[in-house]
């Protein structure tokens, strides 16, 4: 969102260039550390304690009386290791109740900053979504792929062309920009074909419509906001942790910023897609993740669509490379430009 | 002492992996041979096609996709198109009209559709049609079909076929007797036969009695690599009243599919409807003698004729 580091895309190219060290990517083999986790929503935490994990590690949340821990014992069990590197003394991982969400800091609690998480300009930073807003998805695979995923634009008329419509539209560019810690795409599309589902459910009456696509990644923590800003249908922000519970497991806690459109309707209906959208991308993510995990380097090939994935696995390769060599700073690349209310387009809540 | 060699497969490079009703032009279908994953199709022409079943771009199975009006298949994730003679990556969706498909593709492979049954050349487009296996059955009155997954590896359910063929195959009404065989094996350079008696299963206990002589003959003829087998019942003229061939193949970790055809006259007025189990007897296993499955390894066969 920043424009530090700036990179429009024209052509193979630069998909081609990617190419070469994005084969050397490794999903699923390396934790990055040094971030905060959204990994439950605060109402979801009642009597018995929560348990999460992040990259393995356990992560039990509960009260104790006003407060709110994440320990990584449970706290009726006594206590049995002297903890990892990642707790203090007393077992507990940083913990922060922000939009709803209970985050938790993987990674060196000395290093906790809570200047380290997101902006999220559609929620209220103090109150939770209302009940229909939020939910959890689980994806079968290492969060990398989630996030590429993501970043992938192709796949909708595919795998959700149900729900977004056909390909066949006027004009599709894709940009993107990226910093060491983000990825961010916008895709513009012209005349695009509504699906039956937008004329039908959500009660579109033209044929038609023009749409600004934003995407937005955390790489460290998987968390991501997507955005679409269509001509004629209301638009609802969404985040979605997409935190990395193993290699194998994906959690995916979602909530809509509801309060964007006035269109009651819309902000109730939309939300309950998302459990089946996410049922489209884990038909072909969870079979991808044995095809990727721990196997020997193959290079996979690309088109000038992929060049926002491609970018993502060049990010995280030098993610990965600086934590190995014991860097887990943010760097300055990452200070905010403009404010990303402005850049999603969406009124402020928090 | 070489009882736990692996029997020699070098050089054979065709395995069944599909009876032919099982592929049609409307659905993929995966199948998984010696841990190797491939989309099996039929293409606008009505040949089926054989490709790695993992896309070039990211790696999706081509086999959760579809099949195209010109007969390519369509990966599900993003929808490249492939041939399935070639394996060329043919068609990428949002390329504009002006942009050239790149060079990509997926590995294809030699696929030979005779008798029924698929067989898939394993070395690629090139592999050897001489080792094709024959599994042509002169054609009886009555015809049936089947494939089963078995929880038993290939090699050991090869030597399991050998050496107690009642654990393997079935005949609803008729006991085959494991350990009464007509005969020393006969050992060729690439099968091994072997004759089995087959006795009517009586309703009641077996009788304690020997009998002296069996209604009906079973005659086994395995090719040694253990790709292929046929089986045949025969009644006391000498008879076939059944023949069977059986298509063998290792799939993954210790499972392997049997895919086999039969073609059968009545006898006594009924169809023995010979057949491979679905699931193994684990009593017939332990009772098994290992004897004839040594002769599937040279050393042994050698010994042999050395005694001999
Ligand atoms: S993974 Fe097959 S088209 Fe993208
Ligand atoms: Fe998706």
């Amino acid at each position: 969102m920043n424009t530090v580091v700036a990179e429009t895309v024209a052509a193979e190219k630069a998909a081609t260039a990617e190419d070469t060290l994005a084969s050397k990517w490794r999903p699923g083999e390396f934790a990055l550390r040094d971030a905060w986790f959204p990994v439950a929503q605060a109402p979801t935490l009642h009597k018995r304690p929560l348990l999460r994990m992040v990259h393995s590690q356990p992560f039990y949340i509960w009260r104790d009386g006003d407060r709110i821990r994440a320990t990584d014992y449970h706290p009726i069990a006594p206590r049995r290791t002297d903890g990892s590197e990642f707790v203090s003394a007393s077992g507990d991982y940083p913990l922060i109740e922000r939009f709803g969400y209970l985050w938790v800091w993987y990674g060196n609690p000395a290093n906790a900053d809570p200047e380290r998480m997101p902006d999220i300009p559609f929620l209220p930073q103090h109150r939770a979504q209302p009940k229909y807003a939020w939910g959890v998805n689980f994806f079968h695979c290492t969060y990398e792929l989630v996030l590429e995923n993501i970043l992938d634009l192709t796949h909708i008329d595919f795998v959700h062309g149900s729900f977004s419509g056909s390909a066949d539209s006027e004009e599709d560019s894709i940009r993107f920009e990226s910093t060491s810690e983000t990825v961010t795409m916008i895709r513009t599309v012209k005349n695009r074909p509504l699906s039956t589902y937008q004329r039908e459910v959500l009660g579109a009456s033209q044929t038609h419509h023009d749409i600004d696509a934003f995407t937005h990644i955390f790489i460290r923590s998987g968390v991501c906001f997507l955005h679409s800003h269509s001509s004629i249908l209301p638009g609802i922000p969404l985040m979605q942790s997409n935190t990395p519970e193993s290699s194998t497991l994906t959690r995916a806690n979602y909530v809509f910023g509801v309060q964007q459109t006035q269109d009651k309707a819309y902000a109730r209906n939309w939300p309950r897609t998302a459990p089946d959208i996410a049922a489209q991308d884990e038909s072909v993510l969870n079979p991808q993740n044995p095809r990727y995990l721990r196997q020997p380097p193959r290079r996979d090939n690309s088109t000038r669509f992929d060049a926002a994935g491609l970018h993502y696995r060049k990010r995280h390769i030098a993610l990965i490379e600086r934590q190995q060599n014991g860097d887990f700073d943010y760097l300055p690349d990452i200070a905010e430009g403009s404010d990303l209310a402005d850049i999603l387009k969406v009124k402020r809540m928090s | 002492m070489s009882k736990n060699k692996k029997a020699e497969t070098a050089g054979l490079h065709w395995w069944v992996v599909s009876l032919s009703e099982d592929v049609s032009a409307d659905k993929p279908l995966g199948v998984i041979c010696d841990g190797r994953d491939y989309v099996l199709f039929r293409d606008a022409g009505g040949a089926v096609r054989a490709l790695l079943d993992q896309c070039a771009h990211r790696r999706a199975p081509l086999s959760l996709g579809r099949i195209t009006a010109q007969g390519w298949i369509e990966c599900p994730y993003h929808g490249w198109r492939y041939s399935g003679e070639s394996g060329s990556c043919v068609n990428i969706p949002n390329l504009s009209a002006e942009e050239k498909v790149p060079g990509y593709g997926v590995d294809a492979f030699a696929v030979e559709e005779r008798d029924g049954f698929i067989q898939l050349g394993t070395e690629g487009l090139h592999s050897d049609r001489t080792q094709l296996a024959d599994f042509s059955l002169a054609q009886k009155s009555a015809q049936w079909h089947a494939s089963h997954l078995i929880a038993y590896p290939h090699d050991a359910l090869v030597d399991l076929l050998l050496d107690a063929p009642g654990a393997v195959l079935q005949i609803p009404g008729a006991t085959i007797l494991n350990n009464h065989r007509y005969g020393e094996p006969i050992v060729s350079p690439t099968t091994i036969e072997v004759t089995h008696a087959v006795a009517w299963t009586p309703r009641g206990k077996m009788p304690k009695q020997a009998q002296a002589d069996f209604p009906l003959a079973l005659r086994l003829m395995v090719e040694k690599a253990g790709h292929s087998a046929r089986v045949e019942l025969s009644d006391d003229t000498g008879a076939v009243l059944i023949a069977v061939a059986i298509g063998l193949s290792p799939v993954k970790r210790n499972l392997t599919a049997a895919l086999w055809r039969a073609t059968g006259e009545p006898y006594r007025e009924r169809i023995l409807e010979l057949g491979v189990r679905a699931h193994l007897d684990a009593l017939e296993i332990k009772h098994a003698y290992v004897y004839p499955s040594l002769l599937r390894r040279d050393s042994a066969a050698e010994q042999l004729i050395a005694i001999a």
